[in-house]
């Protein structure tokens, strides 16, 4: 089976440099620190026709392996194909099947228009002129900059060069398209619209494939067909991102609502499978809500009976399945945010 | 037949669309005609004043009106074309270029046509106040054959700048500095404003290889004649210069894979500010 | 000024001072970085010899030589000066990109600019005492001077600078509100100080009005003042005609004339660059 992407013992390590100056306990620098490991080892399978998503934290080595599979870095050990070629061997004939967007500040040149910038990039991959022409015509009306098509680069906002970013991804209508990051930045409504063009972009053609880097959790979640945990260079678990919350037992979460609270926190905690009890008063509803996980959702019915034998009637009552941070927190033993 | 034809149409829209950028750009600014165009010929003017300050023949005025055309062309090879893809990085555009199917030499060539544009403009006004305004001894009898001499310089020294291109891409700044540090010495060791001759016969063997002193001393010759000082045979220079050409296209080639190669494998392509 | 207002401005003028040298000279160990300082303006002054050398048949000798060399020797503070912090404004704005936040912060741009000028004069002076050891130990360059021109060529050293970083304002408040190109105008403003300013031949060798040109310019003067301070010679011309006291008094006066002038174009070019949002714009093709 021909994988989109396929790496097998994937490694990639830096070389610091020689660091100045005197470090935390007053002594001088001097020496060459240990090579920096980026990737550790990463073993991936992505299909063809799929939206894979890569959840990790800053210094992850999320871009790093980006940057390997489009031919931007060389690995120091292991291998890596895409579309079926290899990226160190074949680059020349890959690059001609992929795109890479990367989130964050675009500078470009100011001194074009947004047209010009998409019709120029088409240049690169040798897109005749008039479908150039009308690829960004159309990827300007999708990232909503039709009526800045005429203005110059310098004169946009961070956030429709951003956008202008991500329609440049697409003008050379890829076979496969890397996305680092590409909502980096970008308000909720652009956001949703990037992820929602995404979706149909991919839903197009299934020969199309997306790789997509994210630190968003409610972007893997809504977006991913499979998603891989990575962390300190490499990958911690691969699935759906229901297939994930499967993994782990992190139970099921529930928020009821009183009105009155006396002594029932310590019936709650006292119940089997009731596990991160917390309290929190509303002062404005004169109510306090208990919110804590059960082990198993069927544990439901001995937080009702316990809620009935002392009369107390719930102003409101949630439950939900853990979410991809639970999950995350789980796999990864620390929060997204949290320093690596 | 059909990958070569799709070979060619790739990378000739990719320079096409690469020139596109420097030479709009040029449009879009007014300010360039003013700073890219007249104050530069001033540099040369300053040349030709010390000569007439020394009390020289007027022949050697010509010296500095062709060091000036030449000038123009070399500062486009250096800054315009070979520390165009450190200034890419810089700005975080070199993944766009490295990630496209298109060749390297695709993206250079257009520059170079850009940069080629816009030296020209410059070129031409500093030979034509030359000629017109100051009236510096030119013989054009063998006009043609300083055209042709000309052009060969300008192919062997967009090749060296392309060369320069691939050091720029690995050692960033420290290329940029020394390429900087460099400027005078060229200008030096190629006598840009001076018959070569005078640097003696050693220091011309040492630089001879730099196109800029081959094409400026043939064109001296046919211009001044026995005034300008030749120091090779102009036969012989116009073969020198070909054979630049042709070497430094493939030094480039060579370096560009060594060193690209060497990019990826530190991780030094797109690291910015290093 | 209060006394921690002086203190927070010196610890600002520092950083800036301190980032100048770590960007002039971060790429390479210092003995390199020495010969990148030297290498461009001992070139420079060699091309001037060996155009010399070309029309006098190889004789380097006299007055005219000295005054040509040591002429050239002071000029270096107008590209490494000058031309320097212009492209302080450049090269922040254009290439890393930070200079709208070196102006969000609360250094000020004229404070910046003035410490990152440190490097650069430094620079310049190591060029142009090098430049002046190899004129006297190797070229045959006499030097030669009197106590008080001595002293009034220190004083006339310290107004030649100031003149010249005010000048630099000038072209820096430029590349605020101009394009990219802004680096050409201060190559070229360069090239324009190299022929009217008398830095290599006597400004009556240009043409009709232009050979009064120099005269607005503090360099001019100052170039003047420290041939007459090092060597004792005087220009060929109407300048070798006005009499040493003239010379550093009105190089004093227009010095400051043009550090006043520089100042205030760059406030107000500075204003009109944040009225049109110009901090941040790049423009690179």
């Amino acid at each position: 089976m021909e994988w989109a992407v396929e790496t097998k013992a994937l490694r990639r390590e830096f070389a610091p440099s020689r660091q100045t100056g005197k470090n935390a306990t007053g002594e001088a620098r001097g020496a060459r620190p240990a090579p920096v490991v980026a990737l550790a080892g990463v073993d991936l399978t992505i299909r063809k026709g799929e939206l894979y998503g890569l959840l990790g934290p800053n210094g992850a080595g999320k871009t790093t392996l980006l940057k390997i599979l489009t031919t931007l870095l060389y690995p120091t050990t292991g291998e890596a194909r895409v579309a079926g070629l290899d990226v160190v061997r074949q680059a020349v004939d890959l690059r001609r099947r992929i795109a890479l967007v990367s989130g964050g500040e675009y500078s470009g040149y100011g001194i074009l228009t947004t047209r010009e910038t998409l019709w120029m990039f088409g240049q690169f991959y040798g897109v005749p002129n008039k479908e150039a022409r009308r690829r960004a015509d159309e990827l300007l009306e999708i990232v909503g900059l039709s009526d800045m098509a005429g203005a110059r680069i310098n004169r946009l906002s961070t956030g429709q060069r951003q956008r202008l970013n991500f329609a440049r991804g697409f003008v050379s209508d890829p076979e496969i398209i890397f996305l680092d990051e590409p909502t980096l930045g970008l308000d909720v409504n652009a956001a949703r619209e990037v992820r929602r063009y995404v979706r149909r972009w991919l839903a197009a053609r299934d020969t199309r494939t997306v790789v997509l880097t994210t630190h968003y959790l409610l972007e893997a979640d809504e977006l991913c067909d499979r998603v891989s945990i990575i962390d300190r260079g490499r990958i911690l678990a691969t699935d759906s991102p229901m297939g994930l919350r499967g993994h782990v037992r992190t139970g099921r979460r529930v928020v009821v609502e009183v009105s009155q609270a006396d002594g029932l926190g310590e019936a709650l905690g006292a119940l089997a499978g009731v596990t991160n009890l917390r309290a929190s008063p509303q002062p404005e509803k004169n109510t306090t809500q208990w919110h804590f996980t059960l082990e198993q959702g069927s544990h439901i019915a001995q937080v009702l009976e316990l809620l009935s034998r002392r009369g107390v009637i719930p102003v409101n009552l949630t439950t939900h399945d853990s979410s991809l941070e639970d999950v995350f927190v789980a796999i990864v033993g620390r929060a997204l945010e949290d320093e690596a | 037949m059909k990958r070569l034809r799709d070979w060619l149409v790739l990378n000739g829209r990719a320079a096409g669309g690469r020139a596109y950028v420097r030479i709009i750009g040029a449009t879009r600014e007014p300010s360039w005609i003013l700073s890219d165009t007249i104050l530069p010929i001033l540099g040369m003017l300053a040349y030709v004043y010390i000569y007439r300050g020394l009390g020289a023949p007027r022949a050697y005025e010509t010296f500095a009106v062709l060091g000036g055309l030449m000038l123009a062309y070399w500062i486009s090879v250096l800054w315009s074309m070979a520390a165009q893809f450190y200034w890419e990085k810089q700005m975080g555009n070199l993944e766009f270029y490295f990630t496209a199917p298109c060749s390297r030499f695709a993206i250079l060539t257009g520059m170079a046509v850009g940069g080629m544009i816009w030296a020209s403009t410059r070129a031409v006004v500093g030979f034509g106040l030359g000629i017109f305004v100051l009236h510096v001894p030119m013989d054009f009898s063998r006009a043609p054959e300083a055209a042709g001499i000309f052009l060969l310089t300008l192919v062997a020294l967009y090749a060296l700048g392309m060369w320069l291109s691939s050091l720029f891409l690995l050692y960033g700044r420290e290329v940029w500095h020394l390429a900087n540090a460099f400027q005078e010495p060229v200008y030096l060791a190629s006598g840009l404003y001076f018959p070569v001759r005078a640097l003696g016969p050693w220091a011309f063997l040492a630089f001879g290889v730099l196109p800029l002193s081959l094409g400026l001393d043939a064109m001296r010759q046919l211009f001044l004649g026995k005034l300008a000082s030749g120091f090779l045979p102009i036969g012989l220079e116009t073969v020198l210069l070909a054979i630049s050409g042709v070497v430094f296209i493939a030094i480039a080639a060579i370096s560009w894979r060594v060193l690209e190669e060497r990019s990826k494998r530190e991780g030094k392509l797109t690291l910015r500010w290093q | 000024m209060t006394q921690a207002g002086a203190r927070t401005w010196i610890r600002h003028f520092r950083s800036a001072a301190w980032l100048g040298w770590q960007v002039e000279s971060n790429w390479a160990d210092p003995y390199i970085f020495a010969v990148y300082a030297l290498a461009r303006p001992l070139a420079l002054s060699l091309i001037l010899v060996a155009i010399y050398s070309v029309v006098s048949g190889g004789a380097l000798h006299g007055d005219r030589f000295a005054w040509i060399y040591v002429g050239n020797a002071f000029f270096v503070f107008v590209p490494l000066m000058l031309v320097g912090v212009a492209w302080t404004i450049t090269e922040d704005r254009e290439q890393f990109q930070i200079l709208k936040y070196i102006y969000a912060s609360p250094i000020g741009l004229f404070t910046y600019l003035a410490g990152r000028a440190v490097t650069k004069f430094v620079t310049a002076t190591m060029s142009c005492i090098a430049i002046l050891l190899l004129g006297g130990l190797v070229l045959g360059v006499h030097y030669h001077t009197t106590p008080l021109l001595a002293l009034a060529g220190m004083v006339g050293f310290v107004f030649g600078v100031i003149g010249t970083f005010g000048m630099g304002l000038l072209l820096a408040g430029a590349g605020l509100v101009f394009a990219r190109q802004a680096v050409n105008l201060n190559e070229g403003a360069a090239g324009v100080l190299y022929l009217v300013c008398g830095a290599v031949f006597p400004v009556d060798t240009l043409p009709g009005f232009t050979r009064y040109v120099g005269f607005l310019f503090p360099l001019t003067w100052w170039l003047e003042g420290m041939r007459r301070s090092w060597l004792g010679v005087r220009a060929a011309g109407m300048v070798g005609e006005i009499p040493d006291a003239v010379i550093f008094a009105v190089l004093a006066v227009s010095a400051v004339a043009w550090y006043a002038f520089g100042a205030w174009t760059y406030r107000t070019l500075e204003h009109r660059a944040k009225q049109q949002g110009l901090l941040d714009r790049t423009t690179a093709f």
